[in-house]
This record gives structure tokens, C-alpha cells and sequence, in this order.
């Protein structure tokens, strides 16, 4: 079945002896992460939506549900990603961002006015800029791993990634959207140092980051409002922002065990949004602190096997992606958190895979439906190559292979 | 390239270790912090919020329990702005179905500047809210591709009922009740007199936000409610006797008051303009001032001929005269300087009192207030309540004038003008209420609206209130028997065949601003009441500016004498014939 690039033949050997070798599902902790982080997430969601949805909604299931079936589309889209090879984003990639940038651009124009922004499609369901955070990272992974020989040269490197990064970010700052395009520049920064970009490039984006920093601060409606607020809640956390109090306030009733699921009291008295942003100020008072470290090392979790599979990837452009991945979802997560725990200013990042939401969801589910297609073919072919076109022939065959409905991957090891 | 890679990440992973460290400690830092307490306790504040509960306003029924004022359910329609998907279709509904302007509702909605919520419209009516309703809910269920983004829908759009005064009898009794705000208050009559107990006592209290403690809503009590003297078929039969008065005789207003002589309970009071309570906005269109709002007591006027009863009254009370004083009626009389002259400019020769009364003879008034004196003559005044309001349980009653000696626009004139009602202001009210000492031996009650009072179960009746006896009973009794005789001598057009009634005739000129009198402009008045030797009624009536006559025996009287044939039917009160025999069995 192999098409003559099996390097490592002890460990197929070994393989070998094994009567009845495992499926290849990718990364099996990874898998049992996001179970675990998703089973939470919906449980968590019905405790702190049904007085929410209740109150906006008439009805104290219905965001419950639609997270259910937004995480049915987002599963599939997992398992589906999961067997779509990776190499194919790098032709696909282009097509894909004329798409996102069009969605940007769209939900500037239709004007569904929500909360104050204009962020989403058909009724607040669909937020174009979380497809937009998964697409930039998966079209910066396929760009700098094209570019990856020149990233030292500013006009091949710095000037496009900056030019990419300026369209991504600026149509979701219109919308305006702050720590989306926040969460987008950072990512796009990381993957450039990751990906090895010039150490003085660095430095000097790092310095252009402060002072547009600074500048976007002072020119947003609600920028240096929210930078006073954190400033004045790490003095003294009485006068946090509303928010923050209140979920500090959560944290404190959590205690060390929380007071039970479903038994939050702040959530109902005025907790804002505690389905969505404020959703781990309701996990550390329902499940305390205990609850609130498992929650964060399943983060830590997963982004362990992110970067395993990424360092384990069959080539650069895996690695990259995978970096990517991982590290986005991680970043959600530290900056949501750091937030409700007032290490952060105020920023509108929702939590990984537990925010009710079904663009968020969507997206982390996809991404880890990539890692996932990511780690089978770094677990089919575990010792790399310097030759990046053969994996990717090698990748092909099991994509298509999937396609043709036949055996899958873990055959390989007996022919 | 793979070595580069290795420390990027390490580096990538140890920022993330230090913030994932970070947080737990912070977690940690915040639970066993000295705030932690003090974040706590602000947190009480959000456990409860304030909310003022307002009881529902009383209703006001008339003496034989007939709702005249109660509560209906109606709707403040209103927009959540955030949850509307399609601003046209809300805009045209709203237009269309309450008479709202499109562009106003569509430019708030398309361009909110920060509201949330935008009330369209309050009050209402449950008929036109099921409309939108049923609209709301077609369009939710329309089978149309959901994507569309001009997809009609009336998202957005809530309802939220709340009561409003009604007034079921419409127009019947506006004058005694006066009206409800939209601001909750009561404004004329028995609305604004007994505001607060209608109103009721709001109750604020803490309504726990956590739905698992959510507990009952304290039951507060309803307003008052209140029981009127008033009877919905005599004030019918009242208003429309004055409102076809009226138009009979040309008059530009009137009002009549119907009261229970000896226990001051007021049966019926019309007073026109009327309009429909339930449209209080339109008040501008009916009255130019307050005091038209009841003019049986808000509106003083001079009552002429009427207040000879007062005068009399006092004369004979004191001894000054008998019945039988004989008077020689030259046709004119000097007082202060001034000459008195007859209502015809004749003289009438010798007369008695009855015959002074009879032919109401200004010239004899003034000659028994002369001989009564100025002291005596407005010491009765004042004890018949002149001058004074009566204390009705009305919003808005006004004093009237009286001037005495000693004011510094009294001249002794005054004195005669006085006697025949000229150079004197009073209300109908104050002029029922002094009758009733002479219809009731005597003895003067104050006049009331309110029968009782139904409050946290139990009711509180308002009994009979009696501001001393300007005059004897044997005074009273004697000039009741003047006054029937001369009415019956006279083959007065009050009278009703059957009873035995009492009364006086008034027609007065009305000032002009000028200061003069005009001649062929009157006010005309009636006072009377009966039967006379049970007297169960006074009635007042008061035609202004008549244009058919100028007289009130003409105008006013025969009003009197309808009035009278309908409330012996409704109070249901024999002819004295049947009733004396009944009583001598």
C-alpha cells in the first residue's frame, strides 16, 4: 500500500507484530480533551442560559438547544476536517479568504445592528469574524510556510504578513469588534516568531504593536474606558468594572469546591451575559476553584497535544498549522479568563468549545477536526523528511483514500 | 530550521505556563483577599431589587351600587429595539394599526442612538393589541424562505398591560368625578378629593433577582372605594332635563343640584358643559377655565331673588317682621343714597310679607333690611354659610363674596342690593345648603357627595353633618308656609299638581365688566323644595342667560317643576294626599 517511503522499518516491525493495530483516530488525548471540554461546555451552557434565554428569548431551552446543534454541525465539521488533508488549504486557502473577506465586508453592509456592533449574520447565529480567526491562521500557516526562506527579507515578509493581517483586522475593528482584532494581530504576530521571522522584525513589530496599541486605545469608543476600569480594579478589585466585580464576586462564592452545578447565585442577579463571555465566572462559582484549574488544564491539555502534534507533524507547513491551531485556542481561552479573573482589561473573547455560541464552537471544533488530520498522518509517518512534497503525495493517498471509500490508514503498517 | 522551531515554541509554551500559573493565583489571591468580604457584601445589592407596586385605584359607585368609575386593562405597546429584524413592517404595522407616523418609528428604529426600547403608544385598547398580536404571530409562522433579509416580521414588538380609569357611564356625572391622568392622579370632583384613597398606598418592596427565591409579591390592598350619594337615575334624568333646558330656552349653561334636605346627602348635581372622562385630553375643548368644570360649585354668580328667602328668613327669625308687616310699596326705596326699584319699575301698593315674596318686591326686601340692620342682616348671612365654602366633598368649591361692613368696597347700599341677591356672589351648593336649614326646621347640614367608604374589607359610612340652625324651627316653618302659599298663589309654573311645594324665583342681571348691570342679560334661578311638611328634596336650578325670557319664574320654574315631577317618581314619594291618609290610618 505504501508508495515507497516507509523509512523506519524497526518500528514497523513492531507494528507489525501487533495482531489488531488500533484505528488511526490522530491524537487520542486530544480527542478525550475536547470531549471532556465539550461535555463541560454543555453543561455548563444550560446552567448559566436557561434564566438568560428565559429572559431574551421566552424560553429557557432554547439557547441550550441551539448550542446542541450547533455542536452536532461543529462535530461533523471535525470529522470531516479530520480526514480532509491538510495540504489541500494551501490551494483552497486563497478562495476561502476572498470568501471571509466578502462575509466581513457583507455584515458591515447589512447592518444587523446587535448590541451596539455589527457582528454577525442571521440574527446574531453567525459571526463572520470567528471564521475569519480560523481562516487567517490556516492562510498565515500556508503563506509562511511558502515564504518561509524569505521571512527575513522585510518586503517579502513583514510588509505582506503586515498588509494581510491590516485588511483581517481592520474590517473586524469597523465592526468594531476590539479584542477580536486584537486576538487576530497577536495570533498573526506569534505565528510569524513561530514560523521564524527575524528577531529584529520582531522587536520592532512588538514596539509598532505598542504604539498602535496606544493609538487604537485612544481612538476606540470604548478602548481607554476599559483600560481605566482594569487599571482601577488591579488596585483595588471594589472598583473593577461592573463586570469584573461581578464575576469576582463569583469567584469568591466558588470557594475551593463552588457551591454545586446549576446553584450559582451571581449569574442570576446580574452577572452579565453569563452564557457567553462570563461563562467561566459561572464555573468558578458552581465548581470553585477546583473547578476553574481542571477547566484550565484542559486548556493546558490541549494545547500540549497541539504542539506535540505540531512538532511531530509530517512537515513545516503541519507544524506551523498546528502551532497555529493550538495556539489560538489557547489564546482564547487565557485571554477570556484572564479577563474574568481581572488579569486583563475588558476584552469580548469567548471561551473555547464552553461559550454559548455557535460560530466560536464551529471553529474550535474545526480546527481541532485540522489537528486532528494533522496528528494521522504525523502518526502514519512519524520520522520526517526534508522532502515536504513527498509527505504531502503521502497525505494525498490517505485523503483520497478515505474518498474511495476503501481501508482506511491504519492498513499501512501491514503492507 | 527545526532547532529555530524548538526554542520558538518552548518560549510560546512558557508564556502560556506563566499566565496559566497567573490565573489560579489570582483565583486564590482574590478568594483570601481583605476585598473578598467587602466584594461580598456589595454583592447583597444585587440579591434584591426595589419595586413600587401600585394598587389598583378604587372604584366609585353611585348610591345604589352602579359603577360610575373603575379600571380597564390596556397596553403600552412598545419596541425592543435589539430584537427587531425588520424595522419597515414595524414601522407600517404601527402606522397602519395605531395612526403613529412611519417615518418617526422607522428613523428610531433604523438609527437608535443607543436606546433599547421605544414606546410607540400606551393606552392601548386589548381589541386593537390582539390585532398586532395575531399579526405578529401569522408572520412568525409564514412558511417564507428565512434568509431573506426584507422577510416582514413584527420581532421585537412587545405588549405590556397595564389599568386605566374608565368611566362606563361616559359624560353621566363628569362634573362630580372629574377625571384620572395618565400620570395616575385625579384631577375635579371626587377623583382629586379623595386621590389618596382612591390611589391607594404604593408598597415598595425587595423582589429577590435569583429566580430559586423568588417568593409571592406581597398582596397589596386596591384603593378605596367609594359609595356616592349621587343617584345614576336621578342625575340622568337631571342632566337631561337641564341639557333640553337649555336648548328650549336658549340659555348658554346651567347646572341643577338635587339634595336630601336633612341629611345632606346630594343626589344628583348637573352642571353643563359635560364631557366624556375617558377622553380627558379634550378638555381644552370643553371648558376655558377650571371653574366651568362644575359650576354648581366652583362658579359664583349673583342669584338675585333667590337669596330673598335668606333675607326673610332673618327678618322674621328676629322679630323684625311677621308675616302679616304691612308695607306700602311706593316703588321705590332709598338705601345709602341709592333708589331701589321693582323688578316692573311699579309700585305695588300695600303689601304683606307673603305678597313681598310672592311678588318678589326688591323695594320691600330692601325695606326689611333696613329694618333688620346691616349687623343683623349679615350675621344671618354668615350663618346660612354665605361667603364661606360649604365644605363639600368636591375638589375646587369656591367661597363666593360676601361683603360686609368694614370691607373697604362695602357702601351702605350694599345692604338693599344684598337683600333681593345683587352685589353678592354665591355657588348653587351654597345656596342649597342655606335652604336646607329652612326646609329642615332649622337645622343646616353640610352638603356631601360621599355615601361611604369601602376600605380593607370594611365600609365607612359618612353620616350626617349639621352646621348649627341659622334660624328656629318655628321661623323656618313659617316661611316654608310663606313660600308654598305664594307659590301656589302665584299659580307658578313650579308647581306640580300633587305635592305641596316651597320656593322662591331668581332673576338677576349680570354685571358686565364695566361695573353696570345689563338689563336684557340674566341670570335665572330657582330654589325650592318639598313636600313641605316633609321636605325630602331641595332642588336648585340655575339657567344662564336665557334667550327665550328673561325671567326666572319663566325660565328657571317650570326646570323646577320637571325635575320635581321626575324625582317624586324615582325617590318614589306619594302625592301628599296619598301620603297623609297612609299616615292618619
Amino acid at each position: 500500500m505504501g508508495t515507497g517511503t516507509l523509512i523506519n522499518r524497526s518500528k514497523r516491525q513492531v507494528n507489525a507484530k501487533t495482531p489488531a493495530p488500533a484505528p488511526n483516530l490522530g491524537d487520542m488525548p486530544l480527542l478525550m480533551t475536547v470531549t471532556v471540554l465539550a461535555v463541560l461546555g454543555i453543561v455548563m451552557v444550560f446552567s448559566a442560559s436557561w434564566d438568560f434565554s428565559l429572559a431574551v428569548y421566552d424560553s429557557p431551552t432554547l439557547m441550550f438547544n441551539r448550542q446542541v446543534l450547533w455542536m452536532g454541525l461543529g462535530l461533523l465539521a471535525m470529522f470531516v476536517l479530520s480526514f480532509f488533508d491538510y495540504h489541500y488549504w494551501r490551494r483552497l486557502v486563497v478562495p476561502i479568504m476572498l470568501v471571509t473577506i466578502a462575509a466581513l465586508v457583507g455584515v458591515l453592509l447589512t447592518n444587523d445592528n446587535r448590541l451596539g456592533a455589527v457582528r454577525s449574520y442571521f440574527e446574531g447565529s453567525v459571526q463572520p469574524s470567528e471564521m475569519a480567526k480560523l481562516v487567517t491562521i490556516i492562510y498565515l500557516a500556508a503563506w509562511l510556510y511558502a515564504k518561509q526562506e524569505h521571512l527575513h527579507d522585510v518586503n517579502l515578509g513583514l510588509i505582506p504578513l503586515g498588509i494581510i493581517l491590516g485588511i483581517i483586522g481592520g474590517l473586524i475593528f469597523l465592526q468594531p469588534d476590539l479584542s477580536a482584532t486584537a486576538t487576530v494581530l497577536i495570533l498573526g504576530g506569534l505565528l510569524f516568531f513561530l514560523a521564524g521571522g527575524d528577531i529584529k522584525q520582531i522587536v520592532f513589530l512588538l514596539i509598532m504593536t505598542v504604539i498602535v496599541g496606544y493609538v487604537v486605545i485612544h481612538f476606540s469608543p470604548t478602548g481607554l474606558q476599559r483600560i481605566r476600569e482594569f487599571w482601577q480594579g488591579i488596585l483595588d478589585p471594589t472598583q473593577a468594572s461592573y463586570h469584573v466585580r461581578r464575576s469576582l464576586e463569583a469567584i469568591v462564592k466558588g470557594g475551593v469546591f463552588g457551591v454545586g452545578l446549576g446553584q450559582a447565585n451571581t449569574k442570576y442577579t446580574g452577572l452579565p451575559v453569563p452564557p457567553t463571555d462570563s461563562i467561566f465566572a459561572v464555573i468558578a462559582e458552581e465548581l470553585g476553584l477546583f473547578g476553574s484549574l481542571v477547566t484550565l488544564s484542559l486548556y493546558g491539555l490541549l494545547l500540549w497535544r497541539g504542539l506535540k502534534i505540531a512538532s511531530k507533524a509530517p512537515d513545516f507547513l503541519g507544524t506551523i498549522l498546528a502551532s497555529g491551531l493550538s495556539v489560538w485556542i489557547a489564546l482564547e481561552a487565557m485571554i477570556n479568563i484572564s479577563v474574568m479573573v481581572g488579569l486583563l482589561p475588558f476584552a469580548g473573547n469567548a471561551l473555547p468549545f464552553i461559550s454559548a455560541g455557535g460560530s466560536n464552537l464551529t471553529a474550535s471544533l474545526a480546527a481541532v477536526g485540522i489537528l486532528f488530520n494533522i496528528a494521522r498522518q504525523g502518526n502514519s509517518k512519524k520520522k520526517s523528511t526534508s522532502n515536504p512534497d513527498e509527505r504531502r503525495e503521502f497525505g494525498a493517498t490517505v485523503g483520497l483514500r478515505r474518498g474511495n471509500r476503501r481501508r482506511s490508514v491504519s492498513r499501512t503498517g501491514r503492507s | 530550521m527545526n532547532y529555530e522551531y524548538s526554542w520558538r515554541v518552548k518560549l510560546v509554551i512558557g508564556v502560556f505556563a506563566l499566565v496559566g500559573l497567573a490565573i489560579p493565583a489570582q483565583i486564590l489571591r482574590i478568594q483570601n483577599s481583605p476585598e473578598a468580604g467587602k466584594i461580598l457584601d456589595q454583592s447583597n445589592n444585587y440579591n434584591w431589587e426595589v419595586r413600587t407596586l401600585y394598587p389598583a385605584r378604587g372604584s366609585i359607585y353611585d348610591r345604589n351600587g352602579r359603577l360610575l368609575a373603575g379600571n380597564e386593562i390596556v397596553y403600552e405597546v412598545g419596541v425592543d429595539i435589539p430584537r427587531v429584524s425588520n424595522p419597515h413592517t414595524v414601522a407600517l404595522t404601527l402606522s397602519v394599526t395605531l395612526d403613529l407616523d412611519y417615518n418617526d418609528i422607522y428613523d428610531t428604529l433604523t438609527n437608535p442612538e443607543g436606546r433599547l426600547y421605544l414606546v410607540a403608544d400606551d393606552f392601548v385598547l386589548p381589541g386593537k393589541v390582539e390585532e398586532l398580536k395575531k399579526l405578529k404571530e401569522e408572520l412568525e409562522n409564514q412558511p417564507d424562505d428565512w434568509r431573506a433579509a426584507d422577510r416582514p416580521s413584527l420581532d421585537g414588538l412587545v405588549f405590556r398591560a397595564h389599568f386605566q380609569r374608565s368611566y362606563p357611564e361616559k359624560s353621566l356625572g363628569s362634573n362630580i368625578l372629574g377625571f384620572v391622568m395618565h400620570d395616575g392622579h385625579g384631577y375635579f370632583g371626587v377623583e382629586a378629593k379623595y386621590d389618596e384613597q382612591l390611589a391607594g398606598i404604593p408598597v415598595t418592596t425587595l423582589v429577590p433577582t435569583d429566580p430559586n427565591r423568588a417568593e409571592d409579591l406581597p398582596r397589596i390592598p386596591d384603593g378605596a372605594t367609594l359609595i356616592l350619594t349621587i343617584d345614576r337615575d336621578i342625575q340622568a334624568a337631571v342632566e337631561e332635563i337641564l341639557d333640553l333646558s337649555l336648548v328650549e330656552h336658549g340659555a348658554e349653561a346651567g347646572s341643577i343640584v338635587v339634595m336630601n334636605p336633612k341629611t345632606g346627602e346630594v343626589l344628583a348635581m348637573a352642571s353643563t358643559p359635560r364631557f366624556d372622562p375617558n377622553e380627558y385630553w379634550d378638555y381644552e375643548l370643553y371648558f376655558n377655565n377650571a371653574s366651568e368644570f362644575n359650576r354648581a360649585i366652583s362658579l359664583p354668580y349673583e342669584p338675585g331673588s333667590v337669596f330673598k328667602i335668606l333675607t326673610m328668613s332673618g327678618a322674621l327669625d328676629s322679630g323684625t317682621v311677621t308675616p302679616s308687616t304691612s308695607f306700602l310699596d311706593t316703588g321705590v326705596f332709598l338705601i345709602g343714597g341709592v333708589p331701589v326699584y321693582n323688578w316692573d319699575d311699579a309700585a305695588w301698593g300695600y303689601q304683606d310679607m307673603t305678597g313681598c315674596m310672592q311678588h318678589s318686591l326688591n323695594v320691600c326686601l330692601a325695606w326689611v333690611a333696613s329694618q333688620l340692620g346691616p349687623q343683623k342682616f349679615y350675621s344671618y348671612a354668615r350663618a346660612f354659610g354665605i361667603g364661606h365654602p360649604t365644605g363639600i366633598d368636591l375638589a375646587g368649591e369656591a367661597a363666593g363674596r360676601l361683603k360686609v361692613p368694614g370691607d373697604g368696597d362695602w357702601y351702605p347700599v350694599d345692604l338693599g342690593t344684598n337683600s333681593f341677591g345683587q352685589g353678592v356672589a354665591v355657588t348653587p351648593i351654597q345656596m342649597v345648603m342655606a335652604a336646607s336649614a329652612i326646609a329642615n326646621d332649622g337645622r343646616m347640614v353640610a352638603p356631601h357627595v360621599l355615601y361611604g367608604m369601602v376600605q380593607n374589607g370594611r365600609q365607612y359610612n359618612s353620616p350626617p353633618r349639621y352646621l348649627g340652625t341659622p334660624i328656629s324651627e318655628t321661623t323656618a316653618r313659617t316661611l316654608n308656609e310663606m313660600l308654598a302659599y305664594s307659590l301656589e298663589n302665584e299659580s307658578s309654573l313650579a308647581l306640580v299638581p300633587g305635592y305641596r311645594l316651597a320656593g322662591k324665583t331668581g332673576t338677576a342681571q349680570i354685571p358686565l365688566p364695566t361695573g353696570y348691570y345689563a338689563n336684557s342679560i340674566t341670570n335665572t334661578s330657582f330654589i325650592g323644595w318639598g313636600p313641605v311638611d316633609d321636605p325630602q328634596f331641595v332642588v336648585y336650578v340655575w339657567i344662564e342667560r336665557p334667550s327665550s325670557s328673561i325671567w326666572g319664574s319663566e325660565v328657571a320654574a317650570p326646570v323646577f317643576a320637571r325635575v320635581v315631577e321626575k324625582l317624586v317618581v324615582l325617590m318614589g314619594i306619594p302625592p301628599d294626599s296619598v301620603r297623609q291618609a297612609l299616615a292618619g290610618q
